[in-house]
Formats: structure tokens, C-alpha cells, sequence
């Protein structure tokens, strides 16, 4: 087969071509610090990164939403406790009115006057906010629980409904509780809700009507230990949170890194990779230059 | 009856002639060894017919007969018809491949994917924003959040339907110039077949017709899968598809039977060129024509997508409530339907219309329905907990997938796509540089061959011009006997 200098050029020129391709695919891959820069680079592994994109940021959302969670819930929850801490002084004062030691009217006034103040107290807090939102009034959280809790206006639409939030694929825990289920609901062992039970104790302070005073106190206990047991409700929701946060974050990490290990390059097998390639190179350049040069033409006299 | 005194002067002027005529064509080798559809020609000596010819009864007394020199007989092309068309082939083949190559590395670039820019991110921000929403519902900025995200999803969307529209339009305008070029070359090729025939008739070599013809036939290859015979009088009658391109009586716009006008007849439209050019097998105007479908392919599945999400997300939008909507006058969707662009006018030959999201322009904040089917309050977020929830659902319009993993089969289907397209590029390649070699193996110049044969012919030269001149010391010998 005949050799022709026409051939020789293009033989080195592809040659030199392929060299040059390869070593700009490994550039790419040093600059950018990864091995999955175009779809065609491995078809499979896009579908399988963008998909851990995806839970990526669906992952983030949820930890976003679990603080929020979290930060309502211990809003509520210190509420809660000092809700506790009013309900015991009223308590302290319908046993004194009980015990009927204080008998003459001005001293029941007295006691009536603070019972007042106390149940002002538990008013203010179940108007506890957080931001704009009423942390009690289940979903209408604009509407202050005060005004149907211990005034005469019906409960608005959504105020004994669960504030939920989405915190992990198909979890949706509820964060609040709610003014209704604190004071508008019938404790068991009791025969009215709290907020009858504040309101009628007020009055039989004033009157020092002792029966009904009795009443009022066993009442009162129960709404208590209804009101505990809520709050125990609302610890055990606030543990459930933790747990899930914790495990989120240890779910995006795991899934970060193995996004990792599929689009990232490994850069000391890149650059040995490269060093290679450019050796080769070089060999090429200089050699084919001594080749493609002489001819016979060159040699004649 | 003798023969002439000056004989060997005549045969030594032929000797001359031949070496002139031989350097000549050698001078030519040389000079056109770059040129492209240059064939190295050979020039072919043969002996004078001897002298004499025939017995006569008044020829000379001789014995035997004597030769009469050298000359030139012909300069031919050096070239394999077998090899010409196996490269032909192959350059087709590749160039299709290429040309594919190229304009899929395109489409990857206007898909921007895996990149925390693309379409994909912009459906996650959408959810997201959703999600932020759910946590406090009665918030206006997170309500206005949940409007720009959906406007910045139509708009990433729209970005990429209209670079592909453009990409798909440009590719149809090229083949419908590559096939117009395609005519032209049809034409010049029958324009040189009918000189290359007179001048055959006449026992002429017309190399450098055949150079020209060989050079058009090389390109015309690239483009498109012809196949071409040649005929017993040196034309070349070439067929593209079933069509003929060029036959003995004239040369003809492609598909068609209508002979070729500059310009095209009136009926001969940019349709019917694409049409045509949708048959083809090899050369770049297949891979273009590959190209288009894949980007009209993409564009179709896009319109599925958009199509499903807008109408879902619409549905969880209008069963909800605001604090203002009643079941007489439910909530105002997010996205417009229809709402598609005009690109079939823009591009009559191959283009239909495609979907744009577009946000509903007269949505405001208060309008975002959080609440479910009955109004809960302001805190009531149980609509946008279900839009949270629509991430993860899998739509029966789109085979069971859910939105994420649509987007994610349809840029890996591409990225596949691309891959093997890239490996058929390099063995086509590594195929065709074969060919290459193995055609110029026999049809280019090597200029070492050419200055050895200059060289030798030189010294040929030289011995004649001795010869030539010790003849007419001879003579000059003879006329000093004659006093």
C-alpha cells in the first residue's frame, strides 16, 4: 500500500484530535469537580441524582417545618405551665373560701376580687401569641381565644380544629392546643368546663355560697387534671418532634453523600488520568513533527 | 530503398518529447497535491508503431523493423471506483452521526441538567414554597412567595420550550438549504457529465472534469445517502431514495420529477424539500433531520408535563377555600389554560404550538386557597398540605411517574440518547478515516514518488539530448568527408 504525505497528515491530525478530546473531557471533569457534568456522561446516574435532588429538597422543607413545629410547641407549652401556675393560686383561694374561716363579707370581696384578677391572668394567657397567630385558637388563629373562652361569643369555625404540619413523607402531627379543649370542654369527673367553673367561682366567692363552692372546687380539680393531661399530650407530640428532627438530618446527610459519590469526581484518578493523557500528547506532537517534515525534495541537489 | 538519413535525429526528438510531456504531468502531481478531488495522474509511454508497418512491394530491405520511439498515449487519473464508493459511504455515515452529535449536545445544553438551575429545581422551589406556606398560612409573604415561584417555574419552562423551538426551526431552515445545495450540486454534476462525454468521444482524457465531478460527488455524499453508477459513455447517473437526481436528459429537484430551474419551480416548497429530506437514510441532512424529532419529541413530552401539573395543581387550588370563597364561587386557578405560543405560524414547514405556564394575572395573595373543603380559619392548612402532598403522587398521565421522576426519565432518555449517538460517532469515525486511508492509498500524490520519477525522467532527458547532439556531430562528421 502506497504511504503519501496527504495520509500521514491526516493519520497524526486524528490522532492528535482524539488525544485533544480526551484531555478536555478530563479538564472538564478537574474544573468542575465532577464526573456527571452533561446527561450523556451517565444517563443512569442523572436519573438517580436528580431524583436525590428532589429528596433533597424535599428533606430541607421538613426540617424547616419541624422547627417551626417545635417553636410553637414550646411556646405553647410554657403557656401551658403557667396556666398551670394560675389555676393553682385560683385553686388555693376557693379552698380558703371552703375552709369558711373568712365568712364576713368584706373579706369575701376580697378573695372575689383576686379570684377576679386570677381568672384576668388565665384571659391573658390564652390570648398567649405567636408572631400574629393566637397559639390557642386551633386554625382561626386570628380570632382571641379570650373572647369565646371566657366571653359569650360562640367558638369561631376552626377554633377546636389541629393546627397539623407536614414533617416527613405522609407524617402530619398536629402542634397546638386548643383554647376549646382547654376551657369549653367537660372534664371527666367533672360537671362543667372550665371556663364555667371560673366564672361561677368568682360569683360564689362573692356570695360565699359554701355548697356550691364545693362544687366549683372538684370542678376545678378536674379541669386541672385535664388541663395536665393535655399538656402531657403535648410533651409526648414535642418527644415525637425531636426524634424526627434528629433522624431528618441524619437522613440529608446520608442522602448528600451519596449524591457525592455519584457526580463527583475522584481528582487524584482524574489527575494521574490527565498526566498520561499530556504525556502522550507531547510524545505525538514531537515525533509526528519529525515524521510529516523531509521529504526527497529536500535531499536533491 | 533506404531509410532516411535523419531517422534517429526524429527518434531522438521523441525521446525528448516523452520526457518533457512526462515532467509536465509530474509538475502537475505536484502542484495539485493539496488540491482537494485531486487524482494523481499517470502518464502511459508506449512505443511508436514500428516502421514499416505492413509488407509492401516498395519497402525498404531491412531486416526486421525498427522502432520509431516513445510517446505519450495517455494521462490518466489514478483512482478505484470500489474504493471511491465505499468512502463515499462511510463519510456519509459519519457526517450523520456527527451532525446528530452535535445538535444533541445542544439539546443537553438548553436542558441545563443535573444543575441546581433547571426546570427540576424550579419545581422543587414551587413545593417548597407550598410547604413554607403550610407552616403559616395566614403569612402574605409567604403567600407571595407561592405567586413568584410559580411564575419563575413558567418562565424557566418557557425559556427551554422556546430555545428548542428556535433550535427545531433553524435545523428545518439548514435542511431545506442543504437540500437546495443538494440540486445545485445535481445540476453542475450533469453540466460536467455532458462535456466529460463529448470530450470522451473525442479519445480524450478529461481529468480535470473528473477531478471536478469526483470533488462535487465527495460532497454531495456527506449530505445525503446517494448511490450513483457510471455509465458506458463516462457519465455518472445518480439516485437519492428511489428519486433520480441525474440522468441522461437532464437533472432534477429532489423527490420530484420537475428538472432543475434556478430558481425552483413555485411548487417545489420548503415542504416538500423537508418531506423529501425526512427519507433519507445517511449524510447530514438524516442527522438533522433526526435532530428536529428529537427536539419535537422533548417539546411533546414538556407539553405533557406542564399539561398534568397545571391541571393538578388547578384542581387542588379550586377544592380548596379562602376566607372569601363560597361552593358558589370556589378560589381562582393558579395557572391559565389553555395558554400555548404560536409557533406553528412562525414555522409553517414543521412547528405546532406548544404550552406556556402562565400564572393567572389576577391572582392575588388572598386568593391562595390553604384552607380545605370547608373554610377551618386562617390557620387552616390543610389545602396546602395537600399541594405539599401532590410532589409525591404518582399521575396516571404520565405513566405512574411522579413529577420529579417525568422530568428526571425525560433528561436521562436524552443523556442515553446522546451516549450512544457519541459511540456511534467514533467507531463511524475510526470507519471512514479507514476508508480515507485506503482511497488515498491509491489517489494521492506522494511527492517522494514524484521527485524520484522527476529525477529519472530528468536523466532520460539528458541522455536524448546527448544522443541529439552526438547525431549531429555525426553529421557534422559527414559533411566534413565532402570537400
Amino acid at each position: 500500500m502506497r504511504i503519501t504525505q496527504s495520509m500521514m497528515t491526516q493519520d497524526f491530525l486524528y490522532n492528535i484530535t482524539n488525544d485533544n478530546s480526551r484531555m478536555a473531557n478530563l479538564e472538564n471533569q478537574l474544573s468542575t469537580g465532577k464526573t456527571l457534568n452533561e446527561p450523556s456522561d451517565n444517563p443512569l446516574a442523572v436519573s438517580q441524582d436528580m431524583s436525590i435532588n428532589a429528596t433533597l429538597s424535599e428533606t430541607t422543607g421538613y426540617q424547616n417545618a419541624i422547627s417551626q413545629g417545635l417553636t410553637w410547641m414550646n411556646n405553647t407549652s410554657s403557656a401551658l405551665s403557667n396556666l398551670n401556675s394560675a389555676l393553682q393560686q385560683i385553686q388555693e383561694l376557693t379552698l380558703n373560701g371552703v375552709n369558711g374561716t373568712n365568712q364576713d363579707p368584706a373579706a369575701l370581696n376580697a378573695l372575689s376580687a383576686t379570684a377576679q384578677q386570677m381568672v384576668g391572668d388565665v384571659s391573658q394567657i390564652m390570648d398567649s401569641q405567636q408572631g400574629t397567630r393566637y397559639l390557642f385558637g386551633g386554625t382561626a388563629t386570628q380570632t382571641a381565644p379570650s373572647s369565646y373562652v371566657l366571653g359569650s361569643t360562640p367558638p369561631p369555625t376552626g377554633a377546636s380544629s389541629n393546627l397539623s404540619l407536614l414533617v416527613a413523607a405522609g407524617i402530619e402531627i398536629p402542634v397546638n392546643v386548643t383554647a376549646t379543649s382547654l376551657m369549653l370542654t367537660i372534664p371527666t369527673g367533672g360537671t362543667a368546663d372550665l371556663s364555667q367553673t371560673l366564672t361561677s367561682i368568682v360569683a360564689d366567692l362573692k356570695s360565699g355560697n359554701q355548697g356550691n363552692l364545693s362544687t366549683d372546687l372538684q370542678n376545678l380539680n378536674a379541669g386541672m387534671s385535664q388541663v395536665t393531661g393535655l399538656e402531657a399530650d403535648l410533651g409526648s407530640r414535642e418527644v415525637r418532634m425531636n426524634a424526627l428532627n434528629s433522624q431528618m438530618s441524619q437522613y440529608s446527610n446520608l442522602v448528600t453523600n451519596e449524591k457525592g459519590v455519584i457526580e463527583d469526581a475522584n481528582m487524584a484518578q482524574v489527575i494521574t488520568q490527565f498526566n498520561t493523557d499530556q504525556t502522550v500528547y507531547q510524545a505525538a506532537l514531537k515525533l509526528g513533527s519529525q515524521v510529516l517534515l523531509p521529504t526527497l525534495v529536500s535531499y536533491l541537489p | 530503398m533506404n531509410i532516411s538519413t535523419f531517422y534517429g535525429l526524429n527518434v531522438g526528438v521523441s525521446a525528448l518529447e516523452t520526457a518533457q510531456q512526462v515532467e509536465d504531468v509530474i509538475s502537475n502531481n505536484i502542484a495539485n497535491a493539496n488540491t482537494p478531488g485531486y487524482a494523481q495522474e499517470t502518464p502511459t509511454l508506449e512505443e511508436y508503431t514500428p516502421f514499416p508497418t505492413v509488407p509492401a512491394h516498395d519497402a525498404p530491405i531491412l531486416n526486421g523493423q525498427m522502432g520509431q520511439g516513445s510517446q505519450v498515449s495517455s494521462v490518466h487519473r489514478d483512482t478505484s471506483a470500489f474504493l471511491d464508493m465505499q468512502d463515499r459511504v462511510n463519510q456519509g455515515t459519519y457526517q450523520m452521526y456527527s451532525t446528530h452529535q452535535q445538535n444533541l449536545t445542544q439539546i443537553e445544553g438548553i436542558l441545563n441538567e443535573p444543575s441546581s438551575q433547571s426546570m427540576q429545581n424550579a419545581m422543587d422551589q414551587f413545593f417548597a414554597s407550598w410547604q413554607t406556606l403550610s407552616t403559616d398560612p395566614s403569612n402574605t409573604a409567604a403567600r407571595q412567595s407561592v405567586i413568584a415561584q410559580a411564575q419563575q417555574m413558567g418562565q424557566t419552562f418557557q425559556t427551554i420550550t422556546n430555545e428548542l423551538e428556535t433550535l427545531q426551526s433553524n435545523l428545518t431552515n439548514v435542511v431545506t438549504g442543504q437540500i437546495g445545495q443538494l440540486n445545485t450540486d445535481a445540476n453542475q454534476v450533469y453540466q460536467l457529465n455532458t462535456q466529460i462525454v463529448r470530450v470522451l468521444q473525442q479519445g480524450q482524457q478529461p481529468n480535470q472534469l473528473m477531478d471536478q465531478r469526483s470533488q462535487i460527488l465527495d460532497q454531495m455524499a456527506q449530505m445525503a445517502n446517494i448511490s450513483y453508477t457510471q455509465q458506458s459513455n463516462g457519465a455518472d447517473y445518480i439516485t437519492l431514495a428511489g428519486s433520480t437526481l441525474v440522468d441522461g436528459s437532464n437533472s432534477y429537484l429532489a423527490g420530484t420529477t420537475t428538472p432543475y430551474t434556478s430558481p425552483p419551480a413555485a411548487s417545489y416548497t420548503a415542504q416538500t424539500a423537508y418531506t423529501f429530506a425526512s427519507t433519507l437514510k445517511s449524510g447530514s441532512i438524516a442527522g438533522n433531520v433526526q435532530s428536529v424529532n428529537d427536539a419535537n419529541t422533548m417539546l411533546n413530552n414538556l407539553d405533557t408535563f406542564l399539561n398534568t401539573f397545571e391541571n393538578a395543581v388547578n384542581a387542588i387550588q379550586t377544592s380548596g377555600s379562602t376566607a372569601t370563597s363560597s361552593a358558589a364561587s370556589p378560589p381562582p386557578p393558579i395557572f391559565s389554560v389553555p395558554s400555548s405560543d404560536t409557533f406553528a405560524s412562525t414555522d409553517p414547514v414543521n412547528g405546532s404550538n406548544h404550552l406556556i405556564l402562565t400564572v393567572n394575572p389576577s391572582l392575588t395573595t388572598s386568593e391562595i386557597a390553604t384552607g380545605g373543603a370547608t373554610w377551618g380559619g386562617p390557620g387552616d392548612n390543610s389545602n396546602a398540605l395537600n399541594m405539599v402532598a401532590l410532589q409525591n403522587q404518582q399521575q396516571s398521565s404520565l405513566q405512574g411517574a411522579t413529577f420529579d421522576q417525568n422530568i428526571a426519565s425525560l433528561v436521562s432518555g436524552i443523556g442515553v440518547e446522546t451516549a450512544s449517538v457519541n459511540t456511534s460517532v467514533t467507531t463511524a469515525q475510526a470507519l471512514s478515516q479507514q476508508s480515507c486511508t485506503l482511497r488515498q492509498a491509491v489517489s494521492s500524490v506522494d511527492v517522494n514518488e514524484q521527485a524520484a520519477m522527476m529525477v529519472q525522467y530528468q536523466n532520460s532527458y539528458s541522455a536524448a539530448a546527448k544522443f541529439v547532439s552526438v547525431f549531429d556531430q555525426m553529421m557534422q562528421t559527414l559533411m566534413t568527408i565532402v570537400p
